[in-house]
């Protein structure tokens, strides 16, 4: 993404702009005359002026689609305008619409433009021409070949090449030998796209001329020439070209690179030999390419054979190698890449560890396993990612297995691995686990299980909050319980589950964990559950309910919050069901008034500064004249004045014309009572003085 | 011209006689906090230090195994700014800035090269870096059409070279997840894809003005490939307005967005068949591409690609839900189990420049193809020029992928390429 200077935006708010379906629609079918007017338009275009007539021109274009006969009028009245003295400018835009429209009968207006000896004419033209498939259109650039100079020159050379014309060679190879460097260039790249038999000899020459630039234009060539040859089915011709320029010690490494990932392209039995001995070899500018391409061999035995060489390189090697085995997904250089894991040095075990992860399967858990429980933090931590993403039927069973072997730390570790594979599986391991005696183990089990388990294990999983006898372990098993629950489609069902084992247990700890849970389930049930325990005698029990409901996530529980509000006898829980309700009322679309009686019932049980402030906070988003009222009514607190204000200035700027007076008078009571300047301006600007009557 | 010439002939012999590259083990392997020896180092030069070369450039600079040793940019004060960026970074004047590309191209002591030029320079600069035996780290749009995005792939496959698209929401953790969401079925069949590239504009009347001082800014090299217009800062300011320079907002955000949309349909390798839509272009002035699209595309499975100027975003529609994640790599999504399935990470944000850059670094030492390597870049690209043709034309068109040709639509086939102003040739 790039940033954008809109500086110039000249007109562009304000402009008149097209929509490109509806102007064809309405240009449908335009008559000759309009044609004919339409194009004359632009020769009086230049540089800076209007663009009105290009843009009918363009229109008139997707208009005559598919209608030869007014395509042929528009092409005509186009070269008009080419061969008139209109401006460059003018002829430009001429140009770029033959390179949609442009036919044979363009080409002698054209042809002149070749021979004009203008470089923006001749690049113009050629603009043209590169659209229009004629083979006449090669015989006029042939001719251009013989009249133009320096860049035109170029230019029409390099359309040749572009064009792939055979014709063109012989006179292209003299001018490989130009004395104009940008025309020699540009003639042997065009022989390289040429690629027939004769320019590849050219070029072959070329490559060992005694002129370094020329060699190493024919060496860039060259690749282009054999690639070309390949795709035409000339294998032969390519990989003789290919040999050439690998075996070229004198060339740079990229050309040879580049030459030697062509051999290897051309496949077969030859390119995996090929790249076996390059990595076997001294040639360091070739190896790492080499290795490289080994995912590219569509050989079978190459897995095998290559795997079989690790051991042999060197270490920096090793690690390419290994990478590029892994990208090849053979299973059979798994034994290898295994045996790397554990023996290699560091950067080897590291690439192998990791390369486990995609090639490995249950066998790779073992070492995998032991970097994991090892010391050195970057292979454990290739070993925990290989882990994560393991394939293979069995590889959940195999950590379950590592993980119950595993000391308290690496257990921790694996349980992990467990969640984030979302192993099923592994659910009655970790069942086991969550009831282990270290701390650390059971926190790791129950988040686990949390993530890992569905519906048919909902009641072993609630089993372990209702039987629990560590407080440690608490939060972790309620939200395990929260978890699955919330993945049940049947939300009632499990309320109904959660309120029968409620019942059945006289636990008090329990019995609230069950209701804070309850709280995250937030359906019908288990609201009406939480409001009949918040009136409950037990005080740790009616405490956890008006806590959930005071963190209850959505509307249903701003009725019980509001009955709380004005029921409740502890100021602990009025400030608690203040909170929750206000901030349920805030997220609640509503009619403003009900809304402002609302909020005007809970600053009635506001117990000080700070719930009232609670209050005028949300009541300054409700655009009523009730909330104007409540929010001016507390500006005689000192203690919330402030608020009370910035409220009632929130709430006036919202209020219709009809509330102008009610406005007007609040804001000079605002006005009259702070102390702050700026509010004070706010609320001046806001009264409004009485519309002047009109008379008629 | 000659003194260009001249440093093409120098690029020409100084390659011939480079020394071969060291092989060294990419950084994955080390780990990154490690001191990094002068042999396992990427040498780089920088093409182009406007605000967005700047921001990229500091990003390879704070990679330890980066050393940047050269600049170069056709505008004096940014070439002396990126200069400035790096001597102060290295805390010396090492740092080389130069003008003309055959300049830094031309050293044998850079291995890579960071583009970010115009739009116009992009696929140019980074064939004539490979050619130079560089590998290219460069911004998108990477090609004005669909002909020079294909010559790009070839010319990096004819040498070799390691090329990143500055796509670089493909390394990001954000949109990585979002593709799993979409790849692993959790918002049911895929039925369409939003695409939203933002908002355009700008316009204005170039009225030719005395070119500048090629010192100070050289505007015919700024043109590079462009057919040729008399100066004006107008059209300098405007570049990203015109088809000539640039390839308006599609083309410009679209790999982006068009990137994820592939990459989550699992079609890297292809694209639509059928483009068709409307937009708004300016009636007059500079400004000829549409400030405001609205383009559908439709893979042969019926899946849909919408793309439009909302804000900036892609989002999947499936039949049992969707996701959407914007700009800055924030995650929505509905049913909300499904960012709990796949714990999708919400609000990444930009920092994730970093990765993509350190991905490029790493193939440059083990040569494997990059995260956004040349044909994903080319046909994330193609879908955004299909839609412009589509839009300039005014009707439906229909696009073979396998060929990459349109379908019984001459005008459309002839908008696949264009020639360049000499000596600038794909």
């Amino acid at each position: 993404m790039k940033l954008h200077d809109f500086r110039y935006v000249l007109f562009a708010a304000a402009a008149v702009f097209c929509t490109s379906g509806h102007v064809v629609s309405a240009l449908a079918g335009p008559t000759p005359a309009e044609i004919e007017r339409t194009v004359a338009a632009i020769r009086a275009y230049d540089y800076g002026r209007s663009e009105k007539p290009l843009r009918a021109v363009d229109q008139l274009i997707n208009a005559t689609f598919g209608n030869s006969e007014l395509r042929s009028l528009l092409e005509r009245e186009l070269l008009k305008v080419l061969e008139s003295d209109a401006s460059l400018a003018s002829k430009q835009f001429v140009c770029r619409k033959l390179a949609i429209v442009g036919s044979d009968a363009s080409l002698p207006a054209l042809r002149k433009m070749l021979a004009s000896g203008n470089d923006a004419v001749v690049e113009i033209a050629c603009y043209s021409l590169s659209q229009i498939k004629s083979p006449a259109v090669n015989g006029i650039l042939r001719e251009g070949l013989g009249q133009a100079k320096g860049k035109a020159l170029s230019a029409i050379v390099t359309l040749l090449g572009d064009r792939r014309d055979a014709e063109s060679v012989e006179a292209i190879g003299r001018l490989t030998e130009s004395r104009e460097p940008i025309v020699a260039e540009a003639a042997v790249a065009a022989l390289g796209k040429m690629a027939d038999a004769h320019a590849a000899a050219i070029l072959a020459r070329l490559r060992g001329s005694d002129s370094p630039r020329l060699r190493a234009t024919a060496q860039h060539a060259s690749l282009q020439c054999a690639r070309e040859l390949a795709a035409r089915g000339n294998s032969a011709a390519a990989a003789k070209i290919y040999e050439s320029l690998t075996a070229d010690d004198k060339a740079p490494t990229h050309v040879r690179r580049g030459a030697f990932l062509g051999q290897v392209a051309l496949g077969g039995p030859d390119a995996t030999r090929l790249v076996l001995a390059t990595i076997g070899s001294a040639d360091r500018g070739l190896k790492a390419a080499a290795i490289a391409a080994i995912p590219t061999l569509r050989d079978p035995k190459a897995g095998a054979l290559f795997a079989g060489k690790l051991a042999e390189l060197p270490a920096a090697e090793q690690v390419l190698l290994i990478e590029a085995l892994a990208r090849l997904g053979d299973p059979a250089v798994r034994s290898a890449i295994t045996r790397a894991a554990s023996h290699g040095g560091p950067g080897v075990r590291i690439a192998a560890l990791g390369a486990l992860g995609t090639l490995g399967d249950e066998s790779s858990v073992p070492v995998l396993v032991a970097a994991l429980g090892g010391s050195q933090s970057q292979e454990g931590e290739a070993a925990g990612a290989a882990l994560r993403t393991l394939g293979g039927e069995r590889t959940d069973a195999a950590i379950v297995k590592g993980m119950q072997a595993a000391e308290e730390r690496l257990r921790v570790e694996l349980i992990r691995v467990l969640a984030d594979r979302r192993a099923a599986a592994a659910v009655p391991a970790l069942l086991e686990e969550a009831a282990s005696p270290d701390v650390a183990v059971g926190e790791a089990a129950l988040r686990a299980l949390g993530a890992v388990t569905g519906e048919a294990d909902f009641p072993a999983v609630l089993a372990i909050l209702t039987r629990l006898n560590r407080d440690q372990l608490r939060p972790e098993a309620e939200q395990a319980v929260a978890s699955v629950a919330r993945r049940i489609a049947d939300r009632s069902k499990t309320t109904e589950t959660l309120l029968a084992a409620f019942d059945a247990t006289s636990d008090v700890p329990t019995k609230c964990s069950l209701l804070r849970v309850l709280g995250t389930i937030a359906d019908d049930l288990a609201c009406a559950a939480l409001v009949v325990v918040a009136r409950d005698s037990d005080p740790q029990l009616k405490d956890t309910a008006i806590r959930a409901l005071a963190d209850w996530p959505d509307v249903r529980a701003v009725e019980p919050l509001g009955w709380l509000l004005r029921t409740s006898a502890s100021k602990t829980h009025r400030t608690l069901a203040l909170r929750g309700y206000v901030r349920l009322l805030a997220a609640r679309a509503g009619e403003p008034g009900i809304l402002a009686e609302r909020y005007a019932n809970a600053m009635a049980a506001a117990d000080g500064p700070d719930d009232k402030k609670l209050v005028l906070g949300a009541l300054a988003g409700v655009p009523h004249r009730r909330a104007l009222t409540l929010a001016t009514s507390c500006l005689n607190d000192t203690a919330v004045r402030t608020e009370a204000a910035t409220a009632a200035i929130a709430i006036a700027r919202k209020l219709p014309e009809a509330d102008a007076a009610a406005v007007s008078a609040a804001m000079q009571l605002v006005a009259a009572s702070v102390a702050d300047a700026q509010l004070r301006e706010q609320a001046k600007a806001l009264i409004r003085r009485p519309a002047k009557s009109h008379k008629p | 011209m000659s003194e260009r010439v001249l440093r093409r002939e120098f690029l020409s012999r100084t390659v011939a006689t480079a020394l071969s590259a060291p092989l060294v083990l990419p950084a994955s392997a080390l780990g990154r906090a490690q001191a990094v020896a002068p042999s396992n180092r990427i040498t780089l030069g920088a093409i182009g230090l406007g605000g967005r070369g700047q921001y990229d450039l500091g990003h390879f600079l704070v990679e330890k195994d980066v050393r940047c040793v050269g600049v170069c940019d056709c505008f004096a004060d940014r070439r002396a700014s990126g200069k400035a960026l790096v001597d102060r970074h290295y805390g010396n004047q090492d740092c080389k800035a130069c003008r003309c590309h055959e300049d830094l191209l031309g050293r044998g002591d850079i291995d890579a090269v960071l583009v970010a030029t115009g739009d116009r320079w992009h696929a140019v600069l980074s064939m004539l870096a490979a050619r130079a035996g560089k590998d290219v780290y460069t911004e998108k749009p990477y090609c004005l059409t669909i002909a020079e995005g294909r010559a790009l792939v070839e010319t990096t496959k004819r040498y070799g070279t390691i090329w990143q698209c500055g796509t670089q929401r493909r390394s990001n953790a954000s949109y990585r997840s979002v593709v799993d969401v979409v790849r692993s079925g959790l918002i049911g069949k895929l039925r369409s894809i939003r695409t939203s590239f933002g908002g355009w504009g700008g316009n204005g009347f170039p009225k030719p003005e005395p070119e500048p001082d090629p010192e100070v800014f050289d505007y015919d090299r700024w043109l590079g490939q462009a057919p040729w217009a008399p100066y004006c800062k107008l059209r300098v300011d405007l570049w990203r307005n015109t088809w000539d320079t640039s390839g308006g907002p599609i083309v410009d955000m679209g790999p982006h967005f068009l990137d994820t949309a592939q990459w989550a349909h699992n079609s890297e390798s292809s694209g639509p068949v059928e483009y068709e839509g409307t937009g708004e272009f300016p009636e007059d002035g500079l400004a000829n591409v549409p400030f405001v699209v609205n383009v559908t595309a439709r893979y042969a499975d019926g899946v849909r690609i919408e793309m439009d100027s909302g804000e900036k975003a892609v989002r999947f529609d499936g039949d049992a839900g969707w996701i959407r994640v914007d700009d800055m790599g924030g995650i929505t999504a509905e049913p909300k189990s499904i960012l709990q399935a796949r714990r999708a990470v919400s609000g990444v944000g930009y920092t994730y420049m970093a990765g993509h850059i350190r991905n490029f670094l790493d193939c440059v030492k083990s040569r494997q193809l990059t995260a956004s390597h040349p044909e994903i870049a080319h046909r994330n690209h193609t879908i955004a020029h299909c839609a412009n043709i589509a839009l300039r034309l005014g009707r439906k068109v229909r696009w073979d992928p396998d060929h990459e040709r349109f379908l019984n639509d001459d005008d459309a086939n002839r908008m696949l390429s264009r020639t360049m102003r000499a000596p600038w040739r794909v």
